[in-house]
C-alpha cells in the first residue's frame, strides 16, 4: 500500500470577493435616475482651507475687533502663507503677545488698528518687536 | 544631490510658534514622565545643559536663569512635524521623511540653482509652519548630515558643491559626529589613528572593511562622494515594536505592575496592527532604580505565541504569564516594558491546524472595531480591564505641558 499525502487546505478568511455595488437598493430593477450624477458632498475643510500645512485655528478673546464683526469666542482660521496685504485682517506678535488686528501698510509706515473705537491704532516703528503671524481667512461665528 | 533638511531645536521651536514670548529664552523639553531634556533652545545650550540630562541635575540652574521647561507634547510636535513635511512634499522633489524632524531630498536641479532651491525650502518652511529648519546639501546622505550640522551652527543652508568645502568640514568632524558611527566605533578608529572624518574618508579599504564590515565601507563610500545609500522613500515596517516606561514614583504590587504592562502592550498592539503585522514573540522587562542603594534588579522574561497574533487579549495574556515568570515581591519597580518581536506580515500566516479558524474572523473584527473607535474618540476611550479602570493615567507625570493647540477645538490658541 503506498503511502498518500494529502493536503490539507484552510479556508483563506481575509480575502474578501468584492461585488460591484449599486449606490441605491435596487427596487424591482428600475434604476434611480440620479444614479449618473451622483457627486461628493460638500466639505467644508475644502471650501475655508486652501493650504492646509499652513492653516492654523485660533479662539478670539476680547472686544476689539467687533466692528469687522469678529467678536468674543468667535474661532478664526488662519493661513500663514498668505501676504499681509494692507488693511487685511492678521494675527500679529506684538512685543511676544498675539493681537488680532487690521494692518495699514499705505505710505512706507505699518500700522496696527482695531475695529472699535475704544482701540486706538498702534504704530509700529523699526525697533518695536512685531511680527505678522498669519492672515486671517474666515471668522466662524456661532450664530445661536 | 541629495538634500538635508533638519528642523532647528524642533521640540522647543513647535512651543515657541505658539508662545512668541519663548523666544531667545533658554527653554527645555522633558521625556514622557518629566524625566530627561530631550530637547534644548540655543539659550539653554549655552548654559552647558544636554539632551538626556535628567532634570534633576539643573534643578538650581532652572530657577537661577529663568529657564521655561515644558513636559513633552508629542500630540503637538507630531501634528507640526506632519505639516513641515508636506511643506517639503509640495516641492515635488522625492522625499524620504527620515524622522520626526528631518527630511532627505534629491535635489534634482542645475548646481547653480541649488542655492536657490534651498532658499527657498527654507523660507517656505518657516512661512508655512513658523519652523526654522537648516540645510545641508552634498553628493551623498552621509555628507548632507555633515553639511547640515555645520549649518546648523552658521548660516542655516551649506552646499557641498566643491572638493575645497568638502575636505574643510570634513577635517572639522570628529569621527562620532559621522553618521551610522557612535562612540564605540570611534574608539576602534581611534586605535587605528583615525580620529576625523578627513581621515576615515583616506584610510585603507581593506582597513574599513575588516573592522567595520559592510556598514563601514558603505560610510567610506558615502565620505568620498559616492552614494551608497539611496533615498528611502516607502519605509519599512518595524521589525519590532518597543513600549516601555520609567514611572514617576516606584511600584512594588503585582498589580499596579501588571497594570501598567498590559497597557503598553496594548499600545504596542495598536502600533503592531497599523502596520499590518502580527507578533510571534512578547518580551516583558522590569527593573528597579539604578540611583538607589540598594542592589540593582532588572529581569526579562519571553514568551511564545503559537500563531503569529494581534490580537490584544491573547498579548495582554501572553505578557502576564511573562510577567509572573520574573516578578519579585517587596522590590520598588522603576521602570517596565513590553516588547513585541519576530514580526510578520499579517496575511502570510499559516493556520495551526488544532486551532478553529473561525474564531480569527471575530478577533479581527472586535480589533477594528477598537482601533476605530479609539481613533475617532480618545485614545484609550476603550480599553482593556487589565489595564486598570486608573488606566494608569498616574503613570505619566506631565506637569507642564502646553495645550494641543492643533487637534482639540478646547485648546486652541487664544488671541
Amino acid at each position: 500500500m503506498k503511502n498518500k499525502s494529502e493536503t490539507i487546505f484552510l479556508p483563506d478568511l481575509e480575502k474578501k470577493a468584492e461585488t460591484p455595488l449599486f449606490a441605491v437598493p435596487i427596487q424591482a430593477g428600475f434604476p434611480s435616475p440620479a444614479d449618473d450624477f451622483l457627486e461628493k458632498t460638500l466639505d467644508l475643510n475644502k471650501y475655508l482651507i486652501k493650504h492646509p500645512a499652513a492653516t492654523f485655528f485660533v479662539k478670539v478673546q476680547g472686544s476689539s475687533m467687533e466692528d469687522a464683526n469678529i467678536f468674543q469666542g468667535d474661532i478664526l482660521v488662519v493661513d500663514r502663507s498668505q501676504s499681509a496685504e494692507d488693511n487685511t485682517i492678521i494675527i500679529a506678535v506684538l512685543n511676544g503677545e498675539f493681537t488680532v488686528k487690521r494692518i495699514k501698510t499705505n505710505k512706507n509706515k505699518i500700522s496696527l488698528e482695531a475695529a472699535n473705537k475704544s482701540f486706538s491704532p498702534i504704530e509700529i516703528s523699526p525697533d518695536i518687536d512685531f511680527e505678522i503671524w498669519g492672515v486671517v481667512t474666515y471668522i466662524i461665528h456661532k450664530a445661536r | 544631490m541629495f538634500c538635508l533638511i533638519d528642523c532647528n531645536n524642533f521640540y522647543v521651536s513647535c512651543e515657541r510658534v505658539f508662545n512668541p514670548k519663548l523666544k531667545n529664552k533658554p527653554c527645555i523639553v522633558l521625556s514622557n514622565n518629566d524625566g530627561c531634556v530631550i530637547a534644548r533652545s540655543n539659550e539653554a545650550k549655552a548654559l552647558k545643559i544636554k539632551t538626556g540630562d535628567p532634570v534633576f541635575l539643573h534643578k538650581n540652574l532652572i530657577i537661577e536663569k529663568g529657564i521655561e521647561v515644558y513636559s513633552s507634547n508629542f500630540v503637538l510636535y507630531g501634528d507640526m512635524s506632519n505639516r513641515v513635511m508636506e511643506v517639503i512634499k509640495s516641492f515635488e522633489f522625492e522625499t524620504e521623511v527620515y524622522s520626526i524632524d528631518e527630511a532627505f531630498i534629491k535635489l534634482d536641479v542645475p548646481l547653480d540653482k541649488l542655492q536657490f532651491y534651498a532658499d527657498e525650502i527654507k523660507q517656505k518652511i518657516k512661512r508655512w509652519t513658523g519652523i526654522p529648519v537648516s540645510l545641508g546639501v552634498a553628493p551623498t546622505k552621509t555628507l548632507c548630515k555633515i553639511a547640515g550640522k555645520i549649518a546648523k551652527k552658521e548660516k542655516g543652508v551649506l552646499i557641498f558643491d566643491n572638493e575645497k568645502i568638502i575636505e574643510e568640514a570634513l577635517e572639522k568632524t570628529p569621527t562620532e559626529d559621522i553618521w551610522s558611527i557612535g562612540p564605540s566605533y570611534s574608539r576602534l578608529l581611534r586605535r587605528l589613528n583615525i580620529y576625523n572624518a578627513k581621515q576615515f574618508k583616506y584610510a585603507d579599504d581593506k582597513l574599513i572593511i575588516k573592522h567595520l564590515k559592510t556598514p563601514g565601507y558603505r560610510t567610506l563610500l558615502e565620505l568620498r562622494a559616492t552614494p551608497a545609500y539611496p533615498l528611502d522613500t516607502s519605509p519599512q515596517p518595524r521589525k519590532s515594536i518597543l513600549c516601555s516606561r520609567s514611572f514617576p514614583y516606584e511600584l512594588s504590587s503585582f498589580e499596579m505592575i501588571k497594570n501598567a504592562i498590559a497597557s503598553f502592550t496594548s499600545r504596542a498592539a495598536e502600533k503592531l496592527r497599523n502596520q499590518h503585522s502580527v507578533a510571534c514573540y512578547l518580551t516583558v522587562f522590569i527593573a528597579t532604580s539604578r540611583f538607589k542603594e540598594e542592589k540593582y534588579y532588572s529581569n526579562s522574561a519571553t514568551v511564545g505565541v503559537t500563531i503569529p497574533t494581534d490580537y490584544t487579549p491573547d498579548l495582554i495574556s501572553a505578557a502576564e504569564m511573562a510577567l509572573k515568570q520574573i516578578f519579585l515581591k517587596d522590590l520598588f519597580y522603576k521602570r517596565a516594558g513590553v516588547l513585541l518581536s519576530s514580526l510578520s506580515e499579517k496575511k502570510y500566516i499559516q493556520q495551526d491546524i488544532f486551532v478553529p479558524s473561525n474564531s480569527s474572523d471575530k478577533k479581527n473584527r472586535a480589533m477594528k472595531a477598537l482601533d476605530e473607535i479609539n481613533k475617532q474618540l480618545d485614545k484609550d476611550a476603550i480599553f482593556f480591564a487589565a489595564q486598570g479602570v486608573e488606566r494608569c493615567r498616574f503613570l505619566y507625570k506631565q506637569s507642564q505641558k502646553s495645550p494641543k493647540y492643533t487637534t482639540s477645538w478646547e485648546e486652541l490658541l487664544k488671541i
